[in-house]
């Protein structure tokens, strides 16, 4: 059924919040931030930060400790896993962007409650790779039986290669930070497509609008992570001499 | 802390709320529930404009 009245609606929420927020960051943003540090930039990810503070001070000041958000971003990955398999894009594109700011959450709440340590970083990771699986695992679920599952899988590996360069380069000691599709972008893109697929089905009462969306996403998403991966480990190489 | 108590982030759960609401509405037809969460998050949004 579609819903073309509410959608416009949301849609027009999105513009508004769009124009008045996002809009002047990539303005006055830095167009000079180099792909490799990303593709949605310095600014961008200095405004997110900026915009998520109070809720960093606001759960501190009442005794949420980081490992807590890492749970609940855990169990809303896995939501957004359960609603993405049942075919519920906008929903699963907005649960996948509230997950993410869930992950920058808690390691801004361990930074400034000076609790970022090893430990701290070790279940960080271990919750962003399940909570990363739980999504694909439900697109693929979505996907099953046709050639978009392809693209998941390879989004999956991608995904999961782009953290174990960085995290086997700094098991030998070597910082590799860098790359064009990171978990942000990641997020982003694969939140966003789906949640403007979804609104674009609804407001032209055409259902194929959303899966072409979300379909383009996983097979850029694919293709970048895996070119991000391969990125990193020729210049873990490099450095490694 | 009573700088963070007296402005609560209420336009990101705000805005948080409207979009889960109209995500339920949208994908599964859940008017009621959807609408429920929508009209919470209009409120924390209108207070989020009330704060100094």
């Amino acid at each position: 059924m579609c819903h073309p009245w509410l959608a416009a609606g949301v849609a027009g929420f999105l513009g508004v919040l769009i124009v008045r927020e996002i809009v002047p960051v990539v303005r006055n943003g830095e167009g000079d931030t180099p792909l490799e540090h990303g593709l949605l930039g310095q600014g961008l990810r200095r405004w997110f930060r900026a915009r998520i503070e109070p809720l960093v001070d606001l759960l501190l000041d009442a005794g949420v400790r980081a490992d807590a958000v890492s749970a609940v971003q855990l169990a809303m990955s896995g939501l957004c896993g359960l609603t993405y398999a049942r075919g519920w894009v906008f929903t699963g594109g907005w649960l996948l962007l509230s997950a993410g700011t869930l992950d920058v959450l808690d390691g801004s709440m361990a930074r400034k409650h000076d609790a970022a340590g090893p430990r701290g970083a070790f279940v960080d990771s271990v919750v962003d790779r399940y909570g990363e699986a739980a999504v694909f695992l439900g697109l693929a679920a979505r996907f099953r039986g046709g050639w978009p599952l392809w693209a998941v899988l390879a989004a999956a590996f991608g995904a999961f290669m782009v953290s174990y360069t960085r995290a086997r380069a700094e098991g030998l000691g070597v910082e590799c930070s860098e790359g064009m599709l990171q978990r942000p972008e990641r997020y982003v893109l694969i939140g966003g497509a789906s949640m403007f697929g979804a609104l674009a089905a609804h407001l032209t009462c055409m259902p194929i609008a959303a899966p072409a969306l979300l379909v383009g996403a996983l097979v850029a998403v694919a293709v970048l992570a895996n070119i991000t991966a391969v990125q990193r480990a020729l210049t873990v190489v490099r450095r490694l001499g | 802390m009573s700088d963070v108590r007296s402005r609560l982030p209420y336009g990101v759960l705000g805005v948080f709320l409207v979009l889960l609401g109209a995500g339920t509405m949208l994908d599964g037809d859940w008017r009621i529930r959807g609408g429920i969460l929508v009209i919470g998050g209009a409120a924390m949004l209108a207070l989020e404009r009330r704060q100094p």
